[in-house]
């Protein structure tokens, strides 16, 4: 792979070849856990660590895994970094653990991760499917930070940070950090519904209709320039043989 | 040897290494992180016993239930008053756990001796309709003056994680009742 592929295995799932926004993979936790922006963010971390590992090792066994077989080794090896990754946030992120519950073992059965470590890791090296992870998780993290952050402004019209990472409370004297946005005194413009798995699947939808009009328009934008382009480059033709013809 | 043979052992032997290679990273895990989940349990469980009955008042030893009649509760504790005179306990604080189809509840459960629930403190809840379970069935109860009726609404939108606390509150009151009856 070239130093541009590199990057583009990076890059592309950040936005263009989002797994989320664009594949509609991993949607059960994007709906699940997006009520808070810290809850969103924190599975992101661990869906991330899962991904990056598991790619990282099936791309280096690659050439051994029996070809029989690689369906239950790749669910074996990620099975076994949920686990890791759900001992070391229950010791560690127990806040955070609790928040996220069973969404965490339901991270085995991830299409994101699967679906990597077929399409991806299981053929390219072991550098490419690190980038590869890290873009999925980075990708993915902000799709899920984005629907969080509208939920959790419009169903309770603040942001509350230091709930699910206890340590920031430290950053606020031991309380929880609180913006209020369309709640505080006097006002309240939040609507509780989008707060509920019903607003959930409504703020997912709306998001990803802006995205796709976003995209299309791109497109669109595209596709008139190069047919303003190359009507301008037919007249000039035009222009220079007619030019041509009058100095013969 | 056939050659699907030796395949069948290449493979075989793949997977048999690549599983211990892997338990083997998991019980390092475990090691690595257990005592400090025990720590955050232990914590966290000292932490909600003040709340079931208050601050004010005193806890036994934990004493642990061996009873099979009562699968879902693990340990108790006695509670009385400081100043208490010659009325007895004034009641029992149960660890209580269960598990069902969507996750893991736990609960200390405190029960009056006169066998009427009280309050619930939520040691684990990672339900996947956990937040409905808590804020539909649990944070209900909690505002509920009578226990009892509240403890039986278990239709919420969470309703297998409701029974599954709904049962754990009867088994410790049945526990009690059963004990208490002996006393």
């Amino acid at each position: 792979m070239s130093k541009g592929q590199h990057k583009e295995s990076f890059l592309a799932p950040i936005w263009k070849a989002n797994p989320l926004l664009f594949g509609l993979l991993g949607m059960c936790p994007a709906l699940a856990v997006t009520k808070t922006l810290e809850a969103s963010f924190g599975m992101g971390i661990l869906f991330t660590l899962v991904l990056v590992c598991s790619n990282v090792l099936i791309s280096a066994l690659r050439k051994w895994i029996p070809e029989e077989v690689k369906t239950p080794c790749y669910i074996v090896i990620i099975a076994t970094f949920v686990t890791l990754v759900k001992m070391l946030a229950e010791a560690y992120l127990p806040e955070l653990y609790s928040t996220l519950g069973v969404f965490v073992s339901l991270l085995v059965v991830n299409c994101i991760v699967l679906g990597r470590a077929e399409a991806f890791a299981s053929k390219n090296t072991v550098f490419d499917s690190l980038l590869d992870g890290i873009g999925n998780g980075i990708g993915y993290t902000l799709a899920i930070c984005l629907i969080g952050l509208i939920r959790e402004v419009l169903g309770s019209g603040y942001l509350t940070f230091g709930t699910t990472f206890t340590f920031l409370q430290s950053l606020n004297g031991g309380n929880k950090i609180r913006l209020f946005i369309l709640k505080g005194p006097g006002y309240d413009v939040s609507m509780n519904f989008f707060a509920t798995p019903a607003g959930g699947f409504l703020v997912l939808g709306i998001t990803l209709a802006v995205v796709m009009a976003i995209t299309n328009a791109k497109e669109n934008k595209r596709k008139v320039d190069a047919r303003l382009a190359a009507k301008k480059a037919k007249e000039e033709a035009a222009k220079n043989s007619a030019a041509t013809e009058v100095a013969k | 040897m056939n050659v699907s043979w030796k395949r069948a052992f290449f493979v075989g032997g793949f997977l048999a290494g690549l599983c211990a290679v892997l338990g083997l990273a998991i019980a390092g895990g475990d090691m690595l992180t257990k005592e400090t989940i025990a720590r955050n349990k232990r914590e966290k469980e000292q932490s909600a016993l003040k709340t079931v009955f208050g601050e004010n008042v005193i806890l036994s030893d934990a004493i642990e239930v061996k009873d099979a009649e009562f699968p879902m509760l693990a340990k108790y504790w006695t509670v009385t008053l400081p100043e208490e005179g010659d009325g007895g306990p004034l009641g029992r604080i149960y660890n209580a756990s269960g598990k069902n189809g969507y996750g893991d509840v736990a609960l200390l459960i405190g029960v009056y001796n006169d066998f009427h629930l009280g309050n619930v403190a939520v040691l684990e809840n990672t339900e996947s309709y956990g937040q409905t379970l808590q804020e539909e069935y649990l944070d209900k109860y909690a505002s509920a003056q009578d226990k009892e009726k509240a403890a039986e609404e278990v239709k919420c939108g969470a309703t297998y994680g409701a029974t599954l606390c709904r049962d754990m509150m009867k088994q410790a009151k049945a526990h009690y009742q059963k004990e208490g009856n002996h006393e």
